[in-house]
Order: C-alpha cells, then sequence, then structure tokens
C-alpha cells in the first residue's frame, strides 16, 4: 500500500507509517529556535536601545543605521548570508591567527543568530519607545531622593519599561516564531522543514501543510495566552487597558 | 545662634541654557527652621535655581552645602562643574527632599510603597519599621484610608499629599516644594496649603517657589524675590508686604 493511499491519521500518527513524531520534534525545534533568537535579539535590542539614546553622536548612528538596514531587507536574506557567509567568515577571522579553518558551524546557530540579529532591530524600536514612555518627572523625584543608577532603574525604570513593552514584545514574538520558518532553507529539521520533507515524500501536501498550519497556530496562541498572563499580572497599577 | 550652620548654603549660583543666563549669581542662605517663600515671574528662574540645590541641574559656577556638607563639585579641566563623588550626591539628595509641581508619585507602586521606598531602599531602614512609618505619616497627611490606592486613582490634591508625606519619610533636613499647588484645582490648594502650614509650624526648613501670597505673608520666615536670574531684594514678610518693599516687587505684586 502506497503511502498516498494511507489515511490521513495513519500519516499524521506516531505509528511505523506516522509522521507525529517528527513533525511533533519539528515544532519543538522551531519553538527553540524561537527562544533563542528572541533571547538573541533581546539582549541586543536592549543595548542598540540604550545605544540610541547615547550621548555619544557615533553610538546612536551606529544603532540608527542597525534598525535602518535589518528592517529594510528580507529575513530571508539575511538567513542565507550567516549560512552561507558563516563559513567562510569563520575560515577568514582562524586564517587571521593562523589557525585551521573550522567546519561549517551548525544551522542551529547561524539560524537563531540570523533571526536573532533581525529580531534585534524591532526590539531595539519597542524597548527605546519604552524608555521614552517613563515619566521624565519619575525619574527625578528618584533622584532627588537620593536613588543612584542602579536603584533608578530597578525600581522605577525596569517595572515602567517591563509595563509598556511587554504588549508590543508579544508582538515581535509572533513574527520571530513565524520568521523561523525561513531557517528551514538551509535545512535545519524545523516544523516548516519537517512538513516540506513529509509533503513530498508522502505526496500529501495538502495534508502536511495544513498540519504544520494547525502547529504553528498552537504555539501562536499558546504563546500569546502566556504573555496576556504575564501583562495582566504586572500591570493592575496602569487600570484595565 | 547668628553662628550656627545653616541648613543650606548657596553662593554665587550660577547657570545658562544654551549660551542664555538664566542664573546670574544667586546667594541664600537658610537657617534652620527657615521657612523661604521664592515670589517671580515666570522664567525669572526660580524652578532652575532650586533644581540646582539638590543638582538635578548642574550649575555652571557656584557652591551649594547642606548643613555645612558641601555639595561633591570639582572642576573639571574646561572649568565646569561636574560631580566627583557619586556616593555622597545620593548622601546630600537623601538628606533633603523634593516636591514637584506636578506630583511625580510612581506609578507603578502603591501608595504606600512609594511613601516607603526612599527609607528602605536609599537609608536602608527595616522594611515594618517604614511600613509603620508610613502609615504614620499618610495619616498625618490625611490619607490614611489610601496606602493600598495606585496614584491614578487619586486626586491631584491627593497625590500631592502623598507626594508631601513620601518627602517626610526620611526625616529630611531641607524641603524644597517647586509651585507644589500650581497644578491643582482651586478647592483643592487649601488642603495642601494647609499641610505646608503645620510643616512650617513643626520646624521644617523649607523652601516654596509659590504663587500663594497668602502662604508667603503669613507662613514665611522670609520672602524672596527673583527678577531675571537674580535676588532682587528679600526680607521678612512684614517688609516685603509693606511699604518699604522695592519698587520692582511692588510691581510683580500688583501685575
Ligand atoms: N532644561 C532647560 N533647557 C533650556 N532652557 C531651560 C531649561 N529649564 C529652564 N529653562 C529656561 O530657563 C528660564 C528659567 O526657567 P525656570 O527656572 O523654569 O523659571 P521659573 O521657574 O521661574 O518660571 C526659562 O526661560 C526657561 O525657558
Ligand atoms: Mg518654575
Amino acid at each position: 500500500m502506497s503511502e498516498q493511499d494511507l489515511p490521513a491519521f495513519a500519516l499524521l500518527g506516531f505509528g511505523t507509517d506516522g509522521w507525529g513524531r517528527v513533525l511533533v520534534l519539528g515544532a519543538v525545534l522551531t519553538l527553540a529556535l524561537s527562544l533563542a533568537s528572541m533571547t538573541i535579539g533581546s539582549v541586543l535590542g536592549a543595548l542598540l536601545a540604550w545605544a540610541r539614546g547615547s550621548r555619544r553622536g557615533w553610538l546612536a548612528r551606529l544603532a540608527t543605521a542597525y534598525g535602518v538596514i535589518m528592517r529594510g531587507v528580507p529575513e530571508l536574506l539575511v538567513v542565507l548570508l550567516l549560512y552561507f557567509g558563516a563559513p567562510g567568515l569563520m575560515a577568514a577571522v582562524a586564517g587571521l591567527f593562523g589557525l585551521p579553518a573550522p567546519g561549517s558551524p551548525p544551522a542551529f546557530l547561524t539560524g537563531s543568530l540570523a533571526i536573532g540579529l533581525v529580531s534585534a532591530a524591532y526590539q531595539a524600536e519597542v524597548f527605546r519607545g519604552g524608555l521614552l514612555a517613563v515619566p521624565k518627572g519619575q525619574v527625578e523625584a528618584a533622584l532627588a531622593a537620593g536613588m543612584g543608577p542602579w536603584l533608578r532603574f530597578r525600581r522605577i525604570v525596569l517595572p515602567q519599561v517591563l509595563h509598556h513593552v511587554l504588549p508590543p514584545l508579544g508582538n515581535v514574538w509572533q513574527f520571530n516564531l513565524k520568521d523561523s520558518a525561513l531557517v528551514a532553507i538551509t535545512g535545519l529539521a524545523e516544523l516548516m522543514r519537517v512538513s516540506l520533507v513529509a509533503a513530498g515524500s508522502t505526496r500529501r501536501p495538502f495534508l502536511f501543510f495544513a498540519a504544520a498550519m494547525v502547529l504553528y497556530l498552537a504555539l501562536t496562541s499558546l504563546s500569546s495566552a502566556v504573555f496576556r498572563r504575564i501583562e495582566a499580572r504586572g500591570s493592575q497599577w496602569a487600570g484595565r487597558r | 545662634m547668628t553662628d550656627a550652620i545653616p541648613v543650606l548654603r548657596a553662593t554665587g549660583i550660577e547657570k545658562s541654557f544654551g549660551g542664555r543666563k538664566v542664573l546670574k549669581g544667586i546667594d541664600l542662605d537658610a537657617a534652620k527652621g527657615e521657612v523661604i517663600s521664592i515670589l517671580g515671574g515666570s522664567g525669572s528662574g526660580k524652578s532652575t535655581f532650586l533644581r540646582c540645590l539638590n543638582l538635578l541641574e548642574m550649575p555652571d559656577v557656584g557652591e551649594i552645602s547642606i548643613a555645612g556638607t558641601p555639595a561633591p563639585l570639582v572642576r573639571d579641566r574646561h572649568g565646569a562643574l561636574r560631580v566627583s563623588d557619586a556616593r555622597a550626591l545620593g548622601s546630600m539628595r537623601a538628606r533633603t527632599a523634593m516636591v514637584f509641581q506636578g506630583f511625580n508619585l510612581w506609578s507603578h507602586m502603591r501608595v504606600i510603597d512609594n511613601v516607603i521606598a526612599a527609607p528602605v531602599h536609599v537609608h536602608g531602614m527595616a522594611r515594618e519599621e517604614a511600613v509603620e512609618r508610613a502609615h504614620a505619616l499618610l495619616e498625618r497627611v490625611g490619607m490614611g484610608g489610601f496606602a493600598q490606592h495606585w496614584p491614578r486613582q487619586l486626586s491631584g490634591g491627593q497625590q500631592q499629599r502623598v507626594a508631601i508625606a513620601r518627602a517626610l519619610a526620611t526625616d529630611p533636613e531641607l524641603m524644597l516644594f517647586d509651585e507644589p499647588t500650581s497644578a491643582l484645582d482651586p478647592e483643592r490648594v487649601r488642603e495642601v496649603l494647609d499641610l505646608m502650614r503645620s510643616l512650617a509650624a513643626e520646624g521644617r526648613t523649607m523652601l516654596v517657589v509659590t504663587h500663594e501670597m497668602a502662604f508667603a505673608r503669613d507662613v514665611s520666615t522670609r520672602v524672596v524675590h527673583v527678577r531675571e536670574g537674580r535676588i532682587e531684594s528679600m526680607g521678612p514678610p512684614a517688609q516685603m508686604f509693606g511699604p518699604d518693599a522695592s519698587p520692582a516687587f511692588r510691581a510683580f505684586l500688583s501685575a
């Protein structure tokens, strides 16, 4: 019996002919990839937001330029650039130190870095907005009370920034999750890639793309539920939004 | 008593913004228990002067000391003042308190947390003690029932009374008020002024930028008229509101 004749539940199931396990593992890898890139994006994004507000002009301009570039080119291009460009770059750097060229970096690493670099540009905007939304007078009240920089950040600025950035960060996360599908092009067995492979080898594209859709939707709606919970808990002081 | 150390000594304070001189050399001392009303037209430099005293603005020139401790300022190689010791700056600010026109309560903290924040995190007071004191202070400012409220749930007058409780929580040696009633609805002004009267009566040292002439005349020990970045005249209220006041101050009053 060819796979084209198998019933859908058998193809999607966890039996010998089923792709269920592969699809679920793909979804797990997609989640891991998204988490890694979101984290990279948060760290770099926070640094960029801080740099944008820096009094050193060149630093602020550098951060602005980064945003213009990363938001101005297709994400796919960044994924490809990193995946195919990294080995050459690493070899060149190794060569500088007289070391042998290392092998290709793993697709997960270049993939999460590529999506993370793009995510950072968007998150920088979000953090910048969050910082600007903290009323200047409240920071002055903290200064006047004798709070030092760390105390001011930890007690006054950060809680308010978090309140302002959580909803837009939820958006960035959703884009992040969907952009991770682009890493399929490097052969990494995340959800998009495994559904392409399953669709191709069983000749049942509609079935597997529909299954992938359901899994992506499950990931996005679950994570927005998580975001909503965190938001609701942290934002009592601002009243209902 | 004349040679007692003043709570505030400010000497030769000058400040420019973008090449325009806003403060042109202000000297002011405040003895313990003095209530000094600072009057003057809009844009004359009153707020800037007050903000120089706790270094929310960095003066270009001048010296400041709080109860004999000089502000930690040094000249850099371009001759500009800068902070020489961030810790000392923090402790200088911790010994003073400021009440703002716009209240500036921390909006993500409940009323009680606004009041205990500085005692606990800046002064290292035990939380239970700070909470107990905060409740007493909130009672005193007439906000006893509001400890668990959020700032956004309060009227302007209530917010300002909480802000005053917050300022009192660290038992400051000097209190700076920048137009504390100017953002309030007329019917709310009194509740804040009455509170400030009671602070004056208990011997708090206060510098109050205000447009409330009755407060300046009845409560302050001294009235200072600031005009175009200088102290144009000053004296006890009886003199400043009497027939011997300077023509410029009389013109200001009648404007
Ligand atoms: N941060 C600032 N930057 C530029 N100009 C300022 C700044 N703060 C105050 N000024 C200017 O300094 C002058 C004095 O302001 P201010 O001290 O606020 O006056 P007052 O409190 O007496 O109304 C005004 O002309 C004001 O525009
Ligand atoms: Mg002012």
